[in-house]
């Protein structure tokens, strides 16, 4: 059988909770994900993992550290919570452990380089508008790690990828909002032209705290719940209701900022039509998010300075940033 | 009666009275006695208290003057425009404006030599914590130092002269030259692999989209 023909071009999702790159093999898009958490175990479970077959890294005397889903699973075993190399979207300064961490997932789903140097665009979220937080360290250490895996690295604004995902046939316009897990990013663009970009630091987590909280739950059960699937229109239950809750909440913070930061540059960025509203993200997986937030934003959409001409769901949430940014590293090796 | 100086701008909380540098206020003994603040005040060295006595018959003769009720003003006597002395011929128990200066100045002196001691002392009690051997520390030297670090401090202290002075001190210390350190060699070469989940899917929508940004940025 012949080898699959590559076209050189990566794209490289850094979130939260998964790191999903995506790559171009023959007509099919293929995409590596891995479960951004780990947990750090004494080396008496080696010899159990490697029967099991987890993915864990062995550090000889400092013991191992189980990485991906499996860290998850093993938490709830342990009675622990597992880690998260990524807090809020960005990787803290100092983090040494959670460096080493991330420097083997990114080589996992990366792969090695096709050609020398081939392009990688990987995501950087937009600087908080409610956090004093700073991107500039995170896109270095992933600048570095991308580039230590034999790629040229290009930093590409997360939102910005949906639009190029999502928005071709409206010639790259759209307001593009991904709900991630640490936090949301938000792009507006005309023609390909970047005209607002930003993120808030709340997101699933955000959620999952808020509904654990007021249900006197934890947040890991609340998050299982919210995996199992719950509806947003018709919550069953005080724990789905107090979820339905902060999906509210959430959404209506993101249209409030985006409304607040456009009225900063509205002076300044002409829309000549109304814009396409693209969702995507792990946290719009939630059962009908789409008419959950239709149904917010009519209630907003008089005060909502920009014209909307419809909001939709990515075709594929979870994967729709690797997948901008993969049209972006293409377009650069062409 | 109580004379009061003050090297700066002090005020008397519990007596409503607010001195500034240089001034001389009088006080009744009773008013001295029962104000709890001005003798913090004193103790701190913040004012002076010194034991005076003044023309107190013509201050209660000016008061009693003061307190003729409206309708008996247009019977009285016309006042007298007795001239004011000037302060050079004052009594022996006035303080004249030179005294007084000196008197500040003298306050002020004291106050900073108290600070000095206090700071040499806090010092040496915090040498001695941190090092508890018996070798004695010298104090002289110390005292100097002090006295030294204090007169740089003071020389070197910037004082905001803008009228945005709270801003400026708020302004963030780190900056975008604030240079950030990424250390090399995160990703090691060695490493064993981990299994990924991997999914594959025919998706045509990517080489339009691209062609479309192609053609974009051809424009």
């Amino acid at each position: 059988m012949a080898a699959k023909k590559h076209t050189l071009g990566t794209g490289l999702d850094i979130g939260t909770m998964n790191i999903v790159s995506a790559r171009r093999e023959g007509g099919d898009t293929t995409t590596n994900r891995v479960r951004d958490a780990f947990l750090d175990l004494e080396s008496g479970a080696k010899k159990m993992l490697k029967l099991s077959g987890v993915n864990f890294i062995d550090r000889g005397e400092d013991g191992i550290i189980v990485v991906g889903d499996a860290a998850m699973e093993m938490a709830n075993v342990f009675g622990r919570e597992a880690r998260r190399p990524l807090s809020q979207g960005l990787i803290a300064a100092g983090e040494m452990e959670a460096l080493d961490v991330l420097g083997v997932m990114i080589k996992s789903v990366l792969g090695d380089p096709k050609a020398k140097g081939e392009s990688c665009y990987f995501s950087v979220p937009a600087s908080p508008v409610d956090a004093d937080r700073d991107v500039v360290y995170h896109k270095g250490v992933f600048e570095r790690i991308v580039t230590e895996c034999g790629y040229t690295a290009y930093p590409s604004n997360e939102a910005m990828a949906i639009i190029y995902a999502e928005t071709a046939k409206e010639g790259f316009s759209g307001l593009g909002i991904s709900f991630g897990s640490g936090m949301c990013n938000l792009a507006l663009a005309v023609v390909g032209v970047e005209g607002l970009s930003f993120s808030v630091a709340r997101g699933g987590d955000w959620i999952d705290a808020g509904a654990a909280k007021a249900t006197g739950s934890t947040k890991s059960r609340i998050c299982a719940l919210k995996e199992k699937g719950v509806d947003l229109m018709a919550p069953e239950g005080r724990e789905q209701e107090a979820l339905a809750l902060y999906y509210k909440a959430l959404i209506e913070y993101c249209i409030d900022q985006t409304a607040r930061e456009f009225a900063k540059i509205k002076d300044r960025f002409a829309l000549p039509k109304p814009i396409p509203i693209v969702i995507s993200g792990g946290t719009s997986l939630a059962g009908n998010f789409v008419p959950f937030f239709e149904k917010v934003f009519e209630k907003k959409r008089k005060r909502f300075p920009i014209e909307v001409s419809e909001i939709r769901h990515a075709s594929d949430p979870l994967n729709a940033v690797a997948r901008g940014l993969l049209i972006q590293a293409m377009q650069e090796e062409e | 009666m109580k004379a009061i100086i003050s090297k700066e701008k002090v005020i008397i909380e519990d007596l409503g009275i607010t001195l500034y540098p240089g001034s001389v206020r009088w006080l009744e003994e009773e008013e001295y006695k029962s104000s709890i603040c001005l003798k913090v005040l004193q103790k701190m060295g913040k004012v002076q208290v010194m034991d005076s006595k003044r023309h107190k018959k013509k201050k209660e003769n000016k008061e009693s003057s003061n307190r003729v009720n409206r309708a008996a003003r247009k019977y009285r006597s016309p006042p007298h425009n007795k001239p004011k002395p000037p302060s050079s011929n004052s009594g022996p128990n006035m303080v004249t404006e030179e005294e007084a200066r000196r008197l500040a100045e003298l306050a002020a002196k004291k106050a900073a030599d108290n600070a000095v001691a206090q700071l040499t002392a806090k010092f040496t009690e915090f040498m001695e914590r941190s090092n508890p051997s018996p070798t004695p520390v010298e104090t002289g030297g110390i005292e100097q130092a002090v006295q030294q670090a204090v007169s740089q401090a003071l020389q070197s202290a910037k004082i905001p002269t803008n009228s945005q002075g709270v801003a400026s001190e708020l302004a963030p210390s780190s900056g975008p030259e604030e240079p950030i350190f990424i250390p090399a060699g995160i990703v090691k070469q060695d490493s064993e692999d981990l299994s990924v989940q991997i999914t594959s899917s025919k998706d045509e929508n990517i080489d339009d989209a691209v062609a479309a940004l192609k053609a974009l940025k051809k424009k």
